[in-house]
């Protein structure tokens, strides 16, 4: 998680916005904790009954799903996939550059 | 690059330009100059050296042969370029969904008791990652 609040500081000003939304069965009182007692300060909405996850078509978590400005999910893998790389930056970069669609 | 009659020209500046009679020689300090272009005016013009025509008449050519390779180069890349652009390769661990599938719709709750609603992220880049604190 600490990279995820890397990328979501390094791109907040620039229309890309950063969700872990958690499946967590505590709900929000468990994830409000854990934001807390690590000072995150990303956006997390939780989805305890996986509803969502389902929709996205979530096999397990952690699962990264990264959707252009035409709304387009253009990326997605499960496992830990690591936010601070430079390509990974990177590629965040080149869909932020595009034109709004 | 050499010219020959340049060098005779220089020999002989007692030269006279008489355009009447087609002669268009310069005097010899033109022949110095740093300039390309006056050069190749100049030899362009000369009727001393009219066997230079040709030769510049070639490199026009050669230019524009130049010039239609280039534009076939970028016709026939563009399309590529521009596929590339719209669909750059995602990172390591991730690989793009084949058919391609657009973003659920959804509204959840967040930490903070807020709601996040999928149609206010439109026209935004949307990094979502599912997970647990367990």
């Amino acid at each position: 998680m600490p990279s995820v609040q890397r990328v979501h500081e390094t791109f907040k000003d620039k229309d890309v916005v950063v969700l872990a939304i958690s499946v967590d069965g505590g709900g929000e009182k468990a994830v409000k904790s854990f934001m807390t007692k690590r000072g995150y300060t990303f956006t997390t909405p939780v989805d305890v009954g996986m509803e969502i996850a389902r929709k996205f078509g979530v096999r397990g978590v952690p699962t990264t799903y990264v959707i252009n400005r035409q709304g387009a999910i253009v990326a997605h893998g499960f496992g830990p996939v690591d936010f601070d790389s430079p390509t990974f930056v990177q590629y965040i970069q080149t869909l932020a550059a595009e034109p709004r669609g | 690059m050499e010219y020959p009659e340049r060098r005779k020209l220089e020999d002989v500046p007692s030269v006279k330009s008489d355009p009447a009679k087609g002669n268009f020689s310069r005097s010899p300090a033109l022949y110095k100059t740093s300039d390309p272009i006056a050069e190749i005016r100049y030899t362009a013009n000369s009727s001393q050296t009219g066997k230079e025509i040709p030769m510049l008449r070639r490199r026009v050519g050669q230019s524009r042969l130049w010039l239609l390779l280039l534009l076939g180069g970028f016709l026939t890349l563009s399309p590529l370029d521009l596929h590339a652009a719209e669909q750059p390769n995602p990172p390591e661990g991730l690989a793009t969904p084949s058919p391609s599938t657009s973003m659920p719709v959804f509204e959840l709750p967040d930490a903070n008791g807020e709601t996040v609603r999928s149609a206010a992220l439109q026209g935004k880049v949307v990094v979502v990652r599912f997970w647990a604190t367990w």
